[in-house]
């Protein structure tokens, strides 16, 4: 499915690279993803307040977008679940 | 007449130019003897090589983006290439020329263009038309997914936890004969006997 995708991903990782770039891919993209993570997750858990705090989420949510950028080729698949095998 | 394969991933671009082994009965489409490569990147020089060249720089980028992902040290050292993160978005790459007094190429590339090459070498690697030595695919295989694969070691795992339960059970209940005292139980019957 990241292969669909690839465009989206790219533009937001290329967002985050130039601070001369407007942000709003950034800023759209975190906010959508924090409304999920706030409909679907236990908020209870250290993981998801982990998750939700803007300090230390940065990280997580660039390696989640490049772990996904590297994964569209025809063994994609593959690769997405070796690379969680490595995590 | 050389055949020429291109490809392609948003701002990325790597062109192959070889020739098929006839003798090893190939299609004219096909190439199995590099004679060059181009990686071209938008807006930075252009890498070009030779076929030796490309098989440690496509190895590089693969054990870098794996480093990287596995919050590893983002360091990759070698005679031809070295690749290090100079933040969380800008990758340094440096290309070391085997000719002498060539200086070294400096590319700095974001996230957007690391994954481009990367992808751009995938196509490479998944492509029936070009044959070469595909290392990538096999530096992509952590090891845990590797012992998977074999087979000998998945027989051993599924045969050896029933084995080992049914010999403790046996040793287990081997020393309940030794437990058992036969002069009491006779003592005992004796006595239902007179009853």
């Amino acid at each position: 499915m990241s292969r669909y995708l690839y465009p989206y991903i790219r533009k937001i990782l290329q967002s985050k690279e130039d601070h001369h770039m407007n942000s709003v891919i950034w800023n759209d993209f975190n906010n959508r993803l924090f409304e999920l993570i706030k409909e679907r997750f236990n908020l209870n858990s250290m993981r998801v307040k982990k998750l939700l705090n803007q300090t230390e989420n940065n990280e997580i949510i660039v390696k989640s977008l490049l772990t996904l950028s590297l994964c569209i080729s025809n063994q994609g698949y593959q690769k997405l679940k070796n690379f969680l095998f490595n995590i | 007449m050389q055949n020429k394969l291109s490809f392609h991933q948003s701002s990325v671009s790597l062109e192959i130019l070889g020739l098929p082994d006839y003798s090893n009965n190939e299609n004219k489409d096909q190439i199995s003897i590099v004679s060059q490569w181009k990686l071209t990147i938008i807006d930075k020089p252009l890498i070009e090589g030779k076929i030796e060249h490309l098989g440690p720089i496509m190895d590089a980028f693969y054990i870098y983006s794996n480093l990287l992902i596995k919050n590893e040290i983002p360091i990759y050292e070698s005679k031809l290439i070295d690749i290090k993160a100079d933040n969380l978005h800008i990758h340094n790459i440096v290309l070391k020329s085997s000719k002498k007094n060539v200086k070294p190429l400096i590319l700095k590339i974001g996230n957007s263009l690391l994954s481009d090459t990367i992808n751009c070498f995938d196509q490479l690697n998944e492509s029936s038309k070009v044959i070469i030595k595909k290392t990538g695919i096999s530096n992509n295989t952590p090891k845990k997914v590797r012992f998977g694969v074999n087979n000998n070691f998945k027989f051993f795992n599924f045969i050896m936890p029933p084995f080992i339960a049914i010999c403790s059970l046996v040793l287990f209940s081997s020393t309940f004969i030794y437990l058992y005292n036969s002069i009491e139980d006779k003592d005992k019957n004796e006595l239902i006997k007179r009853k």
